[in-house]
């Protein structure tokens, strides 16, 4: 008797809790949009579009057969997935075998997490605020860009992990590399930051409803642009795993499930920085005409073919080159745009959006 | 100074950005093949026939790729395809052009010892390549310049 009670009584919760709209709301979130799906497909879709995108400069034809018609190749990365979680993992024998098994699983998941943080589009929900976004917080920029300083300490653990002078050099380059562009992000973002008075990501892009910052704050955006896209290790800055000087930088002796992580890492931020250099910068889901939804994939897919494109045009930046470029040029660009943001607020205080 | 600077990362950016909307020159060989030269040899094809032995491709062959054999009651040239260059001097020499080049070029084998050409192999002339497929010529390749860039 105590057991069909206990059966029923938890049937009951389930289909109260199937029925209940925040909760269906919450999954999908998680499940769906901003959550689990989107990075996941993003991630199989990038692969296949730069491959494509760069034999296209190359004046090549790139993948071709796996997959239908002119989306050839498009599930090659589903079948290389695949394969690699079929492979044995291989533990180097100095490796500290728990951190090298332990750190690359949770890079993925400290990517996937950052997603939980970021408004993405104006939908009506139960929640404190009417944007699809899993966690609400008001300090969700601050959030975003804490998770994002966390991924280099990983880095660096993976490669003493490993036990491999390759991986050791690569994140040692890649701690050399977070010198040089986590003050200009800091800066840059401060100058976004000060002018609408705000963390929130939404009040942020709901304050670029006049005029974008991409606008108003140009040479935020530049130094923002190019420091994030040292941050994601982005061809013109990809340093830490240089093919041809360090094998693959801090993650050379990784096989199987553990470059599964690394590379899904690698994309999944891809994902992230693309959707908050849009938001920041690009007005978001804001424009006229379209649904929002549209505008945002239309500014979110500019942005990732921007950055794809550097790998297809310039060369790698040698280590000092980039401490140069961070420390003698993106920061005062940095400081100059805070300046401006100053005297903008002083002369033409019009321009501002005050969302206090 | 700046100006170039700025030019120098934009140039390249924009250069990559018009070559996404060109033609490109990789063709899909196993699907398509490229239209042949005028002038091209291929390997050399037998006439039985026509022949009458005479061993004067044995001679003249610089890579020494053909032996004669016996085949009935006369003899014929045997191609070993590994060591031929494909140069035609059998074929130009040959008194009563009994050999041509006109084998097409689709000769690859997992075997070396496949690639040794008895008589009555030479004389089957396989259908070229550029027959059976689809043929595509790579646009804009300029006479004078060659494969134009950019």
């Amino acid at each position: 008797m105590g057991i069909e009670m206990m059966i029923e009584s938890f049937v009951n919760f389930l289909v109260n809790l199937l029925l209940s709209k925040p909760f269906m709301e919450m999954l999908t979130k998680v499940i769906i949009f901003p959550g689990l799906m989107f990075p996941l497909l993003f991630v199989v879709f990038a692969v296949w579009f730069e491959r494509k995108l760069l034999a296209k400069v190359h004046l090549r034809i790139g993948p071709l057969h796996v997959g239908p018609g002119p989306l050839g190749g498009l599930f090659q990365l589903i079948a290389d997935a695949l394969k690699l979680l079929q492979k044995e993992i291989i533990v180097p024998y100095r490796a500290h075998k728990i951190l090298y098994n332990i750190l690359p699983l949770i890079m993925p998941m400290l990517s996937l997490i950052t997603i939980a943080f970021i408004p993405v589009i104006p939908f009506p929900s139960a929640g404190p605020t009417n944007h699809l976004v899993i966690f609400y917080t008001p300090y969700s920029l601050l959030v975003v860009l804490a998770l994002f300083a966390l991924r280099p300490f990983l880095v660096i653990g993976v490669g003493w992990a490993s036990g491999s002078k390759y991986t050791t050099m690569g994140a040692l380059r890649a701690a050399y590399q977070l010198l040089a562009y986590e003050v200009p992000i800091m800066l840059s973002v401060a100058s976004v930051v000060m002018v609408t008075g705000s963390f929130d990501l939404v009040k942020i892009v709901e304050s670029q409803s006049n005029l974008w910052f991409i606008l108003l704050l140009p040479i935020g955006f530049i130094v923002f642009f190019v420091s994030m896209m040292a941050e994601l290790g982005r061809r013109p800055f990809d340093i830490p795993h240089a093919e041809q000087e360090v094998v693959y930088g801090w993650a050379t002796e990784f096989t199987g499930v553990h470059y599964v992580c690394v590379m899904m890492a690698e994309y999944v931020d891809l994902c992230v920085v693309s959707t908050l250099i849009t938001l920041l910068f690009l007005g978001g889901w804001l424009g006229p005409v379209l649904p929002p939804v549209v505008w945002f994939f239309i500014k979110f897919g500019i942005v990732v073919v921007l950055i794809i494109m550097g790998r297809g045009v310039y060369p790698r930046l040698r280590i000092d080159q980039l401490l140069n470029a961070g420390w003698r040029i993106l920061i005062p660009l940095a400081l100059i745009q805070i300046f401006l943001v100053f005297f903008l607020a002083k002369f033409t205080p019009w321009l501002l959006p005050i969302t206090v | 100074m700046v100006f170039t600077w700025v030019m120098s990362i934009l140039r390249p950016l924009w250069m990559a950005f018009r070559h996404i909307f060109k033609y490109r020159f990789t063709v899909k060989y196993p699907y398509y093949a490229l239209k042949l030269a005028e002038r091209y040899r291929g390997r050399p094809v037998l006439d039985m026939e026509k022949c009458v032995g005479c061993k004067v491709c044995a001679d003249v062959c610089p890579n020494k790729a053909i032996t004669m054999v016996k085949v009935g009651d006369k003899t014929y040239p045997q191609f070993d395809l590994g060591r031929c260059c494909f140069c035609g001097l059998c074929a130009y020499f040959c008194l009563r052009s009994a050999l041509t080049m006109n084998g097409g070029y689709e000769l690859s084998d997992y075997d070396r010892k496949n690639l040794i050409y008895t008589p009555e192999k030479l004389v089957e002339i396989p259908p070229p390549p550029v027959e059976r497929k689809k043929v595509v010529t790579v646009k804009k390749l300029s006479r004078t310049v060659g494969v134009t860039h950019g």
